[in-house]
Formats: C-alpha cells, sequence, structure tokens
C-alpha cells in the first residue's frame, strides 16, 4: 500500500506547512492532521488500520473504503493540492495564507471522504464538509459581496438537492449504499431514478458544466486565482468521481436494463448538442468579454464537459474498461494539472507593483512590458498547460482527447465525435484568446518571477504534463491493477493500444523533437541581430518592439485593445 | 544499419523540405491565377514566394525574443511533424507510430501556433475576430470531420489502414497500381470528398489573403525578415499537409512522387474555388461561408454513417 502511505506523506507534509505558519489554532490542527495522517498512514501499511470504515447513524449505513478509482483520483486533488501550497510560498503579500491552507486541507479531508464513500449518506457526508469549507475559502478572497451571495445561495440549493437526492435512493430499506441503490434501479423504482438524476445534477454542478455553470463561474471569476486554481483543480474532482461512480458502481445494472435508451443516438445526439451549444456559448463570450479569470472557467468547463458526454458509453461490467472509463480518469489528470498551471501563473502575475518594489517603497511605473518579457517560466507554464488543453500530442491533454474520441469509435459512433470536436475547436478558441491576453499583459518593468520555488513549480507542472502524456499508457495500466510499487508505473510501453487505433507516445515525442530540431535548423538560416531587450525586461525606446511591425489593422478589423484587465 | 536504412533516413529528412518547395509552388501559382482581374502591373509570377522567402530570410531584423523566436519555429516543426507521419509507399516514414487522431491535433495546434506567433509578434491580441483567420478554423474542422466520415467507413483511424483499404482489390489480383480508382473513397464518400475540396480551397483561400494582407515585399511592410520568411514557409507547408492527407484520404495510397502529383490534382479544382472565395470581401459573408463550410461537412458526417 505504498501509494496510501505516500498519500497520508504528503498529507503530513501539507499539514507541515500549516504548522509553519504563525496562528495558534493552525498550528494545533496542523499537528493534529498530520499525526493523524502520518500514524494511519503508518498502520495501514503494517495492516492494522481497515482497508474500509464502517458504522451505523439511526438506521442508516456509513461506509468508505479506499477502492480503485479513489486510488486513481485521489492524486489528482493532492497535486493540486500540493502545487498550490508551493506557489504560495513566494507571495508574501497575500495575508490569507494561513486560513487558505488550513481551509483547503479540511476541504481536502470531504473530498478523501466523498472518493471513498460507499454508500450515498456518506457521499453526502463528505460532500458537505467540502462544500462548506470551500464557502469559507471563497470568503477569504471574494471580491464581491454578490458572488459570495451567490455561492452561498448554490451551496444551500445543491445541499438540498443532495439531500432530497440520497432520500429518494434509500427509500424502501433506508440503505444508500451502491450495490443497494443499484438494485432498486435494476427494478426500475422510480424515486430512485429521479434521486439518480437529481445527483447527477449536483455532479454537473459541481464541475461547473453547462447549464449548471453559473455560481462556479461568478467563484472562479471573483476570488484570487490562487483559490480559484484549488477550487477548479481539486474540488471539481468529487463531482468527476461522482459521475463515474454513478455509471460505474449504481448505474451499470441500470444500464445494461435500459442502456437502450440512454444510449440511442437520439439521446446521445441531444447531450452532445447541449455540450456543444455550451462550447459555442462560451466561445462567443470569450470574445465579448476580456476577463482571464473568467475565460479560464469556461476553459475548465469545457474540458470537463466531455466527461458528460461519454457518459452515456460508460461500462456495464466493473471488471470492463472501455476507452470512455479511461478516458474520465485521464480527464481528471489532465485538467488538475492544466488548471493549477493556468490559474497558478495567473497568481504569480496578478500583482500590479512587483514585490521589490513594494519592499522599496517605490509606486512608480515604469514603461508596461509583455509578462512574457519579464516572467519566462511563468509564460512557458501558461504555454505548456494552454497546448496541453489544446490537444496538442503528446501532452497529457492530447492523451485524454484520443480516449474521448476513440470511445466513441470503440462503440461505432462517428457522428458524436464530429460534434465533440466542436467543443474542441471552441476550447481552442478560448485558450487562443487567453494566452493571447495573458502573455501580452503588460506589467510594469520591475515585474519579474515571484522566486526559485516559483520556477520550481513551474518546471515541476510542466514536466508532469508532458511527462504524463509520455507516460499515459502508465496511467492505463494503473486503472487495470493497484499501484503496489512506484517503480512500476514507469511502464516502457508507449503503444497505446484501441479497438480503433493505435499511438505511441514516446515515437510521437521523439518525432516532435526532431521536428522542432529541423524548424530550428530552418530557423537559424534567416539573419537576425541581437538586440538589447533580448530576454531582458524591456525598456521602452530601443526594444525590438519598437522596430517590429504592427498588423494591418484597417484589413484585418483588428481592434486597437490596448491593454489587459 | 544497411545502405536502404541510411537511405531512407536521408530522404526521410528531406521529406519536409521537398513538401515546403511544393507548398511554395502551391501558393505561387494560387497567386498567379489570381492574376485574372487584374491590371498587368499588379501581376506577381508564380515563383515569388520562392524569391520572397530568400528574401525575407536574407533581410537582417531585430530578435524579437524568445518566445516569438519559440512560437515561429514550434509553429513549422508541427507541420515537419505531421509530415513525418503521413503513410507512403515509398518511404519508411512513422506513420505506424500515430494515426489520423494525432493527425487532427496536430493540423488545429498548428493553426493555434501560428496564430500565437503572429500575435506576440505584432503585439496585439483579439485579431481572431477577423473573418478571414475564422475561415482557417472552418477549414480545418471540415476537414477533420470529413476524415471522420472516411474513419467511420474504414472503421479504422490508422492511417494505413484507410490507405490499404483502397488498394485491397488491386492488392489481391498481384498487380499494385497506385492509379487504380475502383477502391478509391472518392467514389464511396462523394459528398465528404466535394467538402474536403471546399475546405482545401477555404484554406488556400485564406493562406492568400492573409499573405496578401501581410505582403511581403509590400513597401508599407518592411523589417519582418525571417518571421515573415516563417510564416510563409509554415503555411505552404500546412497547405501540402493538408492537400497530402486529403489525397490518401479519397485518392488512394502511393509513393510520395505519385501522392505528390494526387495532391497537385485536388489543388486544380481547389484553385478554382479559392479564387472563386478571394473575390468575397465582406468579412461577414466569409464567416457566413465559412460557418456553411462546417455545416456541410458535418452533413457529410451523417450521411456517411447511415
Amino acid at each position: 500500500m505504498a501509494t496510501l502511505v505516500l498519500v497520508f506523506v504528503l498529507c503530513a507534509v501539507a499539514s507541515g506547512l500549516l504548522s509553519l505558519i504563525q496562528t495558534r489554532w493552525s498550528q494545533v490542527l496542523s499537528l493534529l492532521i498530520g499525526l493523524l495522517a502520518v500514524g494511519y498512514g503508518c498502520s495501514y501499511e503494517l495492516g492494522i488500520a481497515p482497508e474500509s470504515i464502517k458504522f451505523s447513524l439511526y438506521k442508516a449505513t456509513v461506509s468508505f473504503i479506499w477502492t480503485g478509482i479513489a486510488r486513481v483520483l485521489w492524486p489528482t486533488v493532492l497535486i493540486t493540492l500540493i502545487f498550490v501550497y508551493l506557489a504560495l510560498f513566494d507571495l508574501s503579500d497575500r495575508n490569507w495564507i494561513q486560513q487558505f491552507v488550513a481551509l483547503t486541507l479540511i476541504s481536502s479531508i470531504g473530498i478523501f471522504l466523498v472518493l471513498t464513500s460507499r454508500t450515498y449518506l456518506s457521499m453526502f457526508l463528505g460532500w458537505e464538509i467540502m462544500l462548506w469549507s470551500s464557502f469559507f475559502l471563497v470568503r477569504l478572497t471574494a471580491s464581491s459581496y454578490d458572488s459570495l451571495k451567490a455561492i452561498l445561495l448554490s451551496n444551500i440549493l445543491w445541499s438540498i438537492v443532495f439531500f432530497v437526492a440520497v432520500v429518494l435512493l434509500a427509500l424502501n430499506g433506508w440503505n444508500s449504499g451502491f450495490g443497494a441503490v443499484s438494485d432498486k434501479l435494476a427494478a426500475y423504482n422510480v424515486p430512485s431514478v429521479c434521486g439518480l438524476l437529481l445527483l447527477f445534477l449536483v455532479f454537473l454542478s459541481n464541475m461547473g458544466v453547462f447549464p449548471f455553470h453559473y455560481s462556479v463561474e461568478r467563484v472562479l471569476e471573483s476570488v484570487d486565482p490562487m483559490v480559484a486554481a484549488y477550487l477548479s483543480g481539486a474540488m471539481t474532482k468529487a463531482g468527476l468521481f461522482g459521475v463515474l461512480s454513478m455509471s460505474l458502481f449504481t448505474g451499470s445494472e441500470w444500464l445494461s436494463h435500459y442502456g437502450s435508451v440512454v444510449s440511442l443516438p437520439v439521446v446521445s445526439l441531444v447531450i452532445a448538442g447541449i455540450v456543444t451549444a455550451s462550447g459555442v456559448y462560451f466561445a462567443s463570450k470569450a470574445y465579448k468579454f476580456d476577463n482571464r479569470l473568467t475565460l479560464l472557467s469556461h476553459i475548465s468547463s469545457l474540458q470537463l464537459s466531455y466527461a458528460v458526454v461519454i457518459l452515456p458509453f460508460m461500462p456495464m461490467q466493473v471488471d470492463y474498461l472501455p476507452a470512455a472509463f479511461i478516458a474520465t480518469v485521464m480527464i481528471g489528470y489532465a485538467h488538475s494539472l492544466t488548471q493549477t498551471g493556468l490559474y497558478v501563473s495567473a497568481g504569480w502575475a496578478s500583482e500590479s507593483v512587483s514585490p521589490s518594489a513594494l519592499a522599496e517603497g517605490t509606486t512608480e511605473f515604469e514603461d508596461q512590458v509583455p509578462i512574457w518579457r519579464l516572467m519566462p517560466f511563468t509564460s512557458v507554464l501558461s504555454l505548456i498547460s494552454g497546448l496541453s488543453a489544446a490537444g496538442l500530442p503528446p501532452l497529457i491533454g492530447f492523451g485524454t482527447l484520443y480516449m474521448v474520441f476513440t470511445a466513441f469509435f470503440e462503440v461505432g459512433l462517428y457522428a458524436l465525435p464530429g460534434l465533440l470536436l466542436l467543443v474542441s475547436l471552441c476550447l481552442l478558441l478560448c485558450m487562443e484568446r487567453y494566452l493571447g491576453s495573458f502573455l501580452l499583459g503588460k506589467k510594469p518593468g520591475t515585474f519579474h518571477e515571484r522566486g526559485v520555488v516559483s520556477i520550481l513549480v513551474s518546471i515541476l507542472i510542466s514536466a508532469g504534463i508532458v511527462g504524463l502524456g509520455v507516460f499515459n499508457t502508465s496511467l492505463q495500466e494503473l486503472l487495470n491493477a493497484p499501484l503496489k510499487d512506484l517503480s512500476k508505473f514507469f511502464v516502457l510501453d508507449f503503444n497505446t493500444q484501441t479497438a480503433a487505433g493505435s499511438w505511441n507516445s514516446f515515437y510521437v515525442f521523439a518525432i516532435l523533437i526532431a521536428a522542432l530540431l529541423m524548424a530550428a535548423l530552418v530557423w537559424s538560416f534567416g539573419e537576425s541581430q541581437e538586440s538589447d531587450g533580448h530576454d531582458k525586461p524591456y525598456k521602452g525606446e530601443g526594444s525590438p518592439d519598437a522596430d517590429l511591425p504592427q498588423a494591418e489593422h484597417d484589413t484585418l478589423n483588428i481592434p486597437e485593445e490596448g491593454e489587459n484587465p | 544499419m544497411t545502405i536502404e536504412n541510411i537511405w531512407g533516413a536521408f530522404v526521410l529528412l528531406l521529406l519536409p523540405l521537398f513538401f515546403m518547395f511544393i507548398g511554395l509552388f502551391v501558393v505561387g501559382v494560387f497567386q498567379w491565377v489570381g492574376n485574372l482581374g487584374k491590371s498587368k502591373d499588379q501581376h506577381v509570377p508564380f515563383w515569388k514566394p520562392f524569391a520572397d522567402v530568400v528574401a525575407l530570410f536574407k533581410e537582417p531584423i531585430a530578435d524579437a525574443g524568445w518566445l516569438t523566436n519559440i512560437l515561429f519555429i514550434f509553429a513549422l516543426a508541427v507541420p515537419v511533424f505531421l509530415v513525418w507521419l503521413l503513410p507512403f509507399a515509398s518511404v519508411p516514414t512513422m506513420a505506424v507510430h500515430g494515426d489520423l487522431l494525432v493527425m487532427c491535433f496536430g493540423l488545429l495546434s498548428s493553426v493555434l501556433l501560428m496564430d500565437l506567433a503572429r500575435k506576440v509578434l505584432t503585439g496585439t491580441f483579439g485579431d481572431n475576430e477577423s473573418a478571414w483567420l475564422w475561415a482557417f478554423w472552418a477549414a480545418d474542422l471540415s476537414l477533420i470531420i470529413v476524415a471522420f466520415a472516411v474513419v467511420g467507413k474504414v472503421g479504422s483511424l490508422k492511417l494505413t489502414d484507410i490507405v490499404n483499404v483502397q488498394w485491397g482489390d488491386v492488392l489481391n489480383a498481384g498487380s499494385q497500381s497506385f492509379w487504380s480508382f475502383k477502391d478509391w473513397l472518392l467514389g464511396k464518400l462523394p459528398f465528404a470528398a466535394l467538402v474536403g475540396i471546399f475546405a482545401l480551397a477555404f484554406s488556400l483561400a485564406a493562406t492568400n489573403k492573409v499573405f496578401t494582407m501581410e505582403r511581403m515585399g509590400s513597401p508599407h511592410k518592411t523589417n519582418v525578415g525571417k518571421y515573415a520568411g516563417m510564416e510563409l514557409l509554415t503555411r505552404s507547408l500546412n497547405i501540402t499537409v493538408r492537400l497530402v492527407l486529403y489525397s490518401l484520404l479519397f485518392l488512394g495510397p502511393g509513393s510520395v512522387l505519385v501522392t505528390t502529383l494526387k495532391a497537385l490534382m485536388v489543388f486544380v479544382p481547389a484553385v478554382l474555388i479559392g479564387i472563386l472565395i478571394s473575390f468575397v470581401s465582406s468579412p461577414k459573408l466569409m464567416r457566413y461561408f465559412s460557418t456553411l463550410l462546417v455545416v456541410a461537412s458535418f452533413v457529410s458526417l451523417v450521411l456517411s454513417y447511415l
């Protein structure tokens, strides 16, 4: 159970970070969490701790178990958590870090309980812990009262819906266990079907998928980007797990009985039509409004939409792992890394005055310089995250899209992927809009990279996006068998074989590198002069930009948008 | 390592250069055909892109910074990468390691990178609202949707399978011929093939329009140097990759030369339609046509599925 130990050791590290923060109550909390994590992890390894926890609340059963899905999805939460903590290291200008770390730990425990729950009642309990700690997280940095009100109302509404769904699912025997609900669904118990439908809506709202994106969008655009990184990268995984568990543990029996109703091409087209409409809606909004954080929330929503579209084609048996299931888990990884990378880099670049300038007590604004000149590592992180979401082979985002599309081809559907391509295009347009806005965003010349840890985080996330893309077959292996040893993760077989096609991530990576070298060779034939501004903060006059051509706006109808907000 | 292997590797290295050459030729011919209806002093020779590339690469220019350079290099690298994934009968390429989905997302990524590179160079953003840049996206999306129609027909994403399906009967008969059109998917998916040609025409027209706007030889455009040269090379190679991909999807297999000839065959109708498209001056109308192209490609996909 090396993975579990790793999980808890990382929890302990996270709480250790908390203990560094000089607040008495947060230190006590971190100590307790650290002790619990390490103690439970060690006793688990020794075989003392149980694999599952089960007890009764009045007549209802509360049960948590460390299943295969929890095992593969939990790291997506941890990845975000650890990277966001590290990203905060160089941000001394935020005065809410202590509370943030404490609340994210509590929220993560809520997500952990959701991932390990085996009854819908226990999932509800974990969900509430996650939901309300997230409310306080938003409260820390929310820029407007309206957004706070939106999340409060949204939390109350979805809590009630979740509770009603659990009651409906548990009717006839007060058993909300996955197996019992599955049996009820197979017998076409109407309250259970209604309960499952309500739960589905709850999960969609958590993921911020159209048309339930409103509250998530409001929250993500109004909080600090670092908080948004956690909310988008980690918390949405609870909804993703919910969708997975619904189809795998409870919906599978129902699908096998009534699957033809769900998988009818007409119904599938309706779902795909809604998702495509969301893509067009988000892309059109992206060109009307220029708020970077809103754009990122749209990108997040579109990335997670893929999971919703392939839901009707989920497995009928637990022991069968079709491309749709693998794709959904891979969406979790790609989404976490991408969103963390994008939000964290937005967070580093969110200050208008650099820390050094603040330290010197100066507020003078020199000539404005694009972010990409001032923060090269941050820019590369954004670029790689963006290219991954856009699906450049062999990054993890492409590995995910490959499985999503082959999931359809596997069941002989070819029209739906055509619609889904529109979603990909809309995602690409949103991403292009965001990257253009972010990289060309202007900052004072004194602005620079946040520090060594920030640079390290940029390198680690970028390496993770490339590495998981190249080793995506290892990720697939992980779904088939639990990870006993970390060294076994590095499966040196890079060939993804599906019923429809195949691609070799390592060869594709090697070919891309070779192509890059060839393009660089062609580039080297051109004449160029070194300029003073090369790789240095832009100083206005004499900079290379002064010599560069401007687009012919009259012909292209390019708006003179000036600076970013 | 045998002599054949060394020769094969050498040819593989030359392949992108060869297709860059073809791309420049194709763009040049398109511009040359576009002379129709223009006064004589506005005529451009078909070798203009070649002369432009040489002149632009020789023109000294201030370095625009690391990100601009990387984006331009990356933008050219992606179509080079795609060339190596195309299956040819005469050259052992890397086609077996990537399939049509790799090609499709590579095509989309190349447009994204080129667009980003231009934005970073010119220091503006938001120009994607331009009708002609939307035409690029629409053309690529349509070509990919049309490719999905082929996948639906063949039942495989592997380009080698798609190519092999189109000379199956000839193989059985024992005599290979790249020109046996009986098995070409052009005949089996005529509507999809037609939409594909329109997609190529849109691509050609949009490329030409961008070059006209960013006219390298224009007295208004100086100091663009190798950045414009790289853009010209990248867009030309992108056009060739799309033409070759189309010919492999609908006109069967072939050696490098045969496939190039087939691609040039496809180019003829595409250039005629493209010239007509380039007469469209209203951005609103252009956007409308581009959207119509996407809808038509989706209809072709549904028709092939039924």
